[in-house]
């Protein structure tokens, strides 16, 4: 039995729909994420799930039952919020100790328990401090703490991280994780930032505009999106204009430019114009795979620390972004160099044309 | 056009000039100090000498001990109310949703516009008529302490819920969310997180009760009976020509207005209740249900039966009078009394606009040197806690002040009157300027500047037009509260009579017809407050900044 | 000439020492980026350039002019805060001629510039649209040729890209630097996020605690920390502590707590120093057949996590520490790894950086919260 399921959830705000029709099943154990971009609402999506906020429709059930009609304080969550909201005019102790302290258990318990989340977090020492005292990412650990102590199974972050630094939030990401799987706690993290995603979810749902578009493992989200949004919103990828050509059993032949390639693709009618997706880290310059090997020349070179990225025309007006691993001795290719870039088949990707535009379809 | 922008340009490059600015605030410190704080404070102590008279008389003494300590639990205890009533009304306000809490939220404001000897009288009818006290069998209530307390809740009241609803929504709701996501039922979270953190805005509105109870006079006199207060036994003392205990009351009352008000605000009032583990039946029956169901209509009918009803009476049973037979010719032409009615008007309104626009030149440099720090903060808080001295003082005290000061200077009447309300007036126009500069981020002025505009362009481009409604609405109070104010021009002025002095001759000096002269002339007032705040809120729809 | 130059600058605010001797000298045309954790100073030391904070000690010159006492509207920058700070009741037309009119200049020329940069933008039509009905691309936009129509030669960015999406903070980085190229403008691009100064900008300046940590370009930084500190917070590293056993041709020899003998490269250690070695996750490779040359340090795969462009595998070493070893996504989906596999994790000694071992402590030194 789940423990999470959700249920065609719908939210308007007068007349805009932050959220249609919202169905997902999470099980015990899970830690997902939900990611989107700003105003896509996720963060609408959670709240109703904490119980903040109220649906218009739809259901809610945690390990079976019907919270709908459930109160904040009894649905048992633990929320963590993105600016964080420890209480100012408590100090560590009391923040982390406040969820037991106004359920009323015994003093004994809230003691017991106030203690271990602070150890578990590393705060042991600073529970006199007041919440200013600390760095941001000692107060969002105090913040979790806060969340985990008062006993709920079941932790929502909304995110959780994007005040902090980069360094401390690439950092910060594996602990939520492992303390999440540690303690044997379902998690739903919703985050704008798909690097954080992959990172640390078991799975991932993507939400454009209201709609939770597709879901499924890192993994599988990455490799093998169903939907272009996912594609584009999920890491780096090319999507460039094409044409389907030819269709076959185990794949496809598209056209981009003067180029022809083998791809996997979607049904679609020969002919029909086609969106291909590449990711830049997944072809190769000089590579060893055959599938499909384009030529281009070398436009631009940039350098981003652990890769080089290229930009390659391989044809008028079009561009191909290639990822490559950085050799500190060698130089890599030259700008104006003619180059053969290289993909395998299972990483060409096609998709139905949007009607609107790429544009509108992945930028709205 | 282009005079103006040379004008503009050139004021702009003298501003990029520092020592010609620093004089600039250098005057409106001066300005302060000299013809502000100076005069209202240490006027009093020219008199000191007269002190004997009262030392030697123990009657006289203990009269004026006794008037001042009943102004001092008068204040508290009318504040203290104050807060327990506003408190859940301003939480009914702010988190409850409905046309019936926007409909309440105007209504609280009601007292505030109406003038003080207005309200003073109206609530005089509403208690002493019968009305509600009959309904309970009740005998009506005749002028006294009680009627007085009744004035004094009313008029703080709006005061009150305004702060703690400004303070309200200011707080950030997250906190009593995660207070709930944590488990802690409404009631819980209210008193632990909400009130705590509202801590500032509750002593921030007491401060603000406290002061105007210890301060009005006007109104306090027309209801008091034979109930002596502060303010009303130095008008008494005035009235009878004595010196000494007229200047020994008013300095104690100084004192003690004073003292308090500093003491509570630097005292770090934490109002957290201990909190080791909640009753979580017991908090969960209060968060829920019939009782705070009860609660909230008792706070609603709190609301009506104290403050609106009262202040609504006097319109209610004078309006009719005031249109039948003869008397609106007679008002309209001005004669008989009406005569000194409409010279008091021109009086009042024309002290008010003289008031108006001489605080708002001197005080804007102050706001600026407060809110932004130009002098680092020290200056800026020691400026910012001097700046509200002049509302601690007992208007009346300050009155007094004020003409022991300047009487050696040969000053007119009207200019002493003018004086007085400058005093009064200027720190609700500087703590309104100042509260409005905080409003808006400095880094859209210093974004300005690295844009190439010299202060002067920076102000007037930037925080000027983002200012202009708090600005307008800052000038609008001053000329009401100048308008309205009673007890200092008691003390400064023997000839001219603006119209609130007017009013309260009349009650306590009755002639025939007088009461209802009374009730169309404070009627009158009312009507012209009630445009007033009309054009201010119209105007304040205007654009509203991001 | 350079543009700007900073000698010796100071700043205290009452009892914290914002800017503790700063020395640095930025080129005309130059893309300069101030990496560095939250509270290491950097927004002051903007704030001083723009002349919006006087320094207490030291001097700031501006195209070769001392500019200490010169306030900020007669300097040539521009300062863009975090948040764009766009006029909120001035559409976006009269946001972008302020600076101009400000400054006098001539009201044809002011609307020629104005509808020039906001074509250039692709804004044109949404002259007349007030702040709060623009997106927040739109915004940056519009402050970027507001600034630009100031005059500013200098453009002081603090965190422009903060308040943005994970997403389009990517897609707008490039856009920066184009824009300040296109238009031969000196940035100074205050950022803690070390992905983005290693990829727009020329040059860089970590900063700490108000004083420069290092200074070089991307790749310098990238390669050849310095400092524990900035080899922690540039890049992707794991840090082993160990002890120097034996130094040669600045190669030193550490014995590994928990993993073995490793030879790194060594500047200045001696033997018996306590030492950190920081290795770049890249470099930590999970080879079938290494070359001799390499270190090796056995262990098992315990987990492995693909985070997109690249599979994170964390490696138990037999002594029990655990490193994290970053392998292309190509190479991960070819190799036959599994979680429990035996694997030799391979590094260069070239590629493994030694540095002595902090008085404070590691965990305070690289700042691990």
């Amino acid at each position: 039995m789940p423990t999470v399921d959700i249920r065609e959830l719908r939210k308007k705000f007068g007349q805009f729909e932050a959220v249609r029709d919202a169905t997902m099943s999470i099980g015990n154990g899970e830690y997902v994420s939900i990611i989107g971009p700003s105003g896509c609402g996720k963060t609408t999506l959670l709240r109703m799930i904490a119980g903040i906020l109220r649906q218009d429709s739809g259901d809610v059930r945690f390990d079976g039952e019907l919270v709908n009609d459930k109160p904040i304080e009894e649905r048992g969550v633990g929320y963590v919020f993105q600016d964080i909201a420890l209480f100012p005019h408590m100090n560590i102790w009391e923040n982390v100790s406040y969820g037991p302290r106004a359920k009323g258990e015994p003093i004994d318990h809230i003691r017991a328990v106030t203690l271990e989340m602070l150890e578990m977090m590393k705060l042991s020492d600073r529970y006199r401090d007041p919440p200013s005292n600390l760095s941001g990412g000692m107060q969002q650990k105090a913040a979790v703490a806060r969340a985990i102590a008062h006993g709920s199974k079941l932790m929502l972050l909304d995110e959780p991280l994007s005040m902090l630094d980069a360094r401390v939030r690439s950092e910060l990401r594996f602990e939520l994780r492992r303390i999440v799987k540690d303690l044997s706690l379902t998690a739903i993290h919703v985050t704008h930032d798909q690097e954080e995603a992959m990172a640390i979810s078991d799975r991932i749902f993507v939400m454009q505009k209201g709609v939770l578009v597709e879901n499924g493992s890192p993994s599988d989200l990455y490799f093998r999106p169903t939907h272009l949004f996912t594609a584009y919103f999920l890491g780096e990828s090319n999507i460039l204009a094409g044409r389907m050509e030819e269709l076959g059993e185990d794949g496809c032949i598209v056209r981009i430019g003067h180029s022809q390639l083998r791809a996997i693709g979607m049904s679609g009618a020969k002919g029909s114009k086609v969106a291909i997706v590449i990711r830049p880290e997944l072809a190769e310059i000089d590579g060893e795979t055959d599938d499909n090997r384009i030529g281009g020349r070398v436009r631009a070179k940039y350098f981003e620390g652990s890769f080089l990225r290229y930009v390659v025309e391989i044809g008028d007006d079009l561009f191909l972004r290639v990822k490559c691993r950085v050799d500190e001795s060698g130089r890599g290719h030259r700008v104006g160099e003619q180059v053969s870039v290289s993909v395998g088949r299972d990483h060409v990707r096609v998709y139905e044309f949007p009607a609107g535009g790429l544009n509108k379809e992945i930028r709205g | 056009m282009n005079i103006r922008r040379r004008l503009l340009g050139f004021l702009g490059s003298l501003s990029s000039i520092k020592w010609l600015s620093l004089s600039v605030y250098g005057i409106s410190v001066g300005y302060f100090v000299f013809l502000i704080l100076g005069p209202a404070t240490l006027g009093i102590l020219s008199g000191l000498g007269s002190v004997n008279q009262v030392i030697g008389d123990q009657a006289l003494m203990s009269r004026a001990l006794s008037a001042v300590l009943a102004s001092f639990v008068l204040a508290t205890s009318v504040s203290i109310l104050d807060i327990l009533a506003g408190l859940p009304l301003a939480w009914l306000i702010v988190r409850k949703k409905g046309v019936l809490l926007d409909v309440l939220d105007a209504l609280v404001d009601l007292p505030l516009i109406i003038p003080t000897v207005t309200l003073g009288f109206s609530i005089l009818l509403f208690w002493s008529s019968g009305g509600p006290l009959g309904f309970l069998g009740l005998p009506p209530l005749t002028p006294g302490w009680i009627l007085v307390v009744l004035l004094h809740f009313s008029f703080s009241y709006p005061v009150v819920v305004r702060v703690l609803v400004g303070k309200m929504l200011e707080l950030n709701l997250v906190y009593e969310t995660a207070a709930r996501t944590l488990g802690a039922t409404p009631f819980t979270a209210a008193r632990t997180v909400t009130v705590p953190l509202l801590s500032s805005g509750i002593v921030a509105s007491f401060l603000l009760a406290f002061a105007r109870s210890m301060s009005e006079t006007g109104a306090t006199i027309i209801v008091a009976g034979a109930f002596e207060n502060g303010p009303i036994f130095i008008r008494n003392a005035l009235n009878a020509g004595l010196e000494g205990p007229l200047v020994a009351t008013s300095i104690a009352l100084t004192t003690i207005s004073v003292v308090a008000f500093y003491a509570i605000k630097v005292l770090k009032v934490d109002l957290r209740l201990p909190f080791q583990r909640a009753n979580v039946s017991l908090e969960r029956k209060l968060s829920r249900g019939l009782i705070p169901r009860i609660g909230a209509i008792a706070t609603v009918a709190v609301l009506f039966i104290f403050v609106i009803f009262p202040a609504l009476s006097l319109s209610l049973k004078y309006a009719p009078a005031a249109m039948s037979g003869e008397i609106p010719a007679q008002i309209l032409s001005g004669s008989g009394i009406w005569r000194d009615f409409w010279s008091g008007v021109v009086l009042s309104y024309s002290i008010g606009l003289i008031v108006t626009v001489i605080n708002l030149l001197f005080s804007l440099p102050m706001a600026i040197l407060i809110a932004r720090r130009r002098f680092g903060k020290t200056v800026s808080v020691v400026l910012d806690s001097l700046s509200s001295v002049p509302i601690v003082i007992p208007s009346v005290a300050l009155g007094v002040s004020m003409m022991f000061f300047w009487r050696n200077f040969a000053i007119p009447e009207f200019w002493l009157i003018v004086l007085s309300h400058l005093s009064i007036t200027y720190p609700y126009l500087v703590a309104t300027l100042v509260s409005a500069l905080d409003d808006i981020p400095t880094h859209l002025e210093e974004t300005a500047r690295t844009l190439g505009a010299d202060p002067f362009t920076s102000f007037s481009t930037i925080t000027l037009p983002l200012a202009r409604y708090s600005l307008l609405s800052g000038a609008i109070l001053t000329f009401t509260r100048s308008v309205d104010e009673t007890g200092a021009t008691l003390a400064v002025s023997s000839t001219m009579k603006t119209v609130p002095v007017l009013l309260v001759n009349w009650v306590k000096n009755p002639f025939p017809g007088s009461e209802l002269a009374v009730g169309i002339g404070t009627s009158i007032l009312l009507l012209t407050s009630v445009v007033i705040l009309l054009i201010l809120k119209t105007l304040s729809r205007g654009k509203r900044v991001a | 000439m350079p543009r700007i130059e900073l000698q010796d600058v100071t700043k205290r605010f009452v009892d914290v020492l914002a800017i503790d001797g700063i020395s640095a000298v930025i080129d005309d045309g130059e893309y300069v980026c101030i990496l560095g954790p939250t509270g290491s100073g950097k927004s002051t030391l903007l704030r001083l350039i723009a002349g919006l904070a006087n320094p207490d000690k030291g001097e700031i010159k501006i195209d070769g002019n001392r500019v200490n006492e010169v306030p900020p509207e007669h300097r040539n920058t521009s300062l863009m805060p975090q948040n764009y700070a766009l006029f909120p009741h001035m559409t976006a037309w009269e946001n972008v001629a302020y600076g101009p009119t400000s400054r006098g200049v001539d009201p044809d020329e002011i609307a020629r510039r104005v509808s020039t940069l906001l074509k250039t933008v692709r804004l044109q039509d949404w002259a007349k649209a007030y702040p709060s009905q623009l997106s927040g691309g739109m915004q940056q936009r519009i402050a970027l040729v507001r600034s630009l129509a100031s005059g500013a030669k200098v453009l002081l960015l603090d965190e422009p890209l903060g308040t943005l999406d994970a997403r389009l903070r990517l897609d707008l980085r490039r856009y920066l630097r184009r824009f300040a190229k296109d238009f031969g403008l000196t940035v100074v691009h205050v950022t803690h996020d070390q992905s983005e100064a290693i990829s727009i900008a020329d040059r860089i300046l970590i900063l700490r605690h108000g004083r420069i940590e290092q200074e070089g370009n991307p790749r310098a930084i990238y390669f050849t920390p310095k400092t524990l500190f900035a080899a922690s917070f540039v890049g992707d590293r794991v840090l082993l502590e160990g002890v120097v056993r034996e130094v040669r041709d600045e190669i030193a020899t550490v014995e590994v707590e928990g993993a073995g003998e490793i030879r790194a490269k060594s500047r200045g250690l001696r033997e018996g120093e306590l030492t950190v070695v920081a290795i770049r996750c890249e470099s930590l490779q999970l080879a079938d057949h290494p070359a001799e040359n390499l270190n090796r340090l056995s262990g098992r795969v315990i987990e492995i996590r693909p985070l997109g462009a690249y599979f994170r595998y964390s490696v138990e070493l037999q002594g029990g520490k655990r490193v994290y070893s970053h392998v292309s996504a190509l190479q991960a989906l070819s190799n036959s790894l599994r979680v429990g596999s035996q694997v030799d994790v391979c590094f260069a000694a070239q590629d493994a950086l030694s540095y002595k071992y902090p008085e404070r402590g590691l965990a305070l030194e690289v700042e691990a919260f």
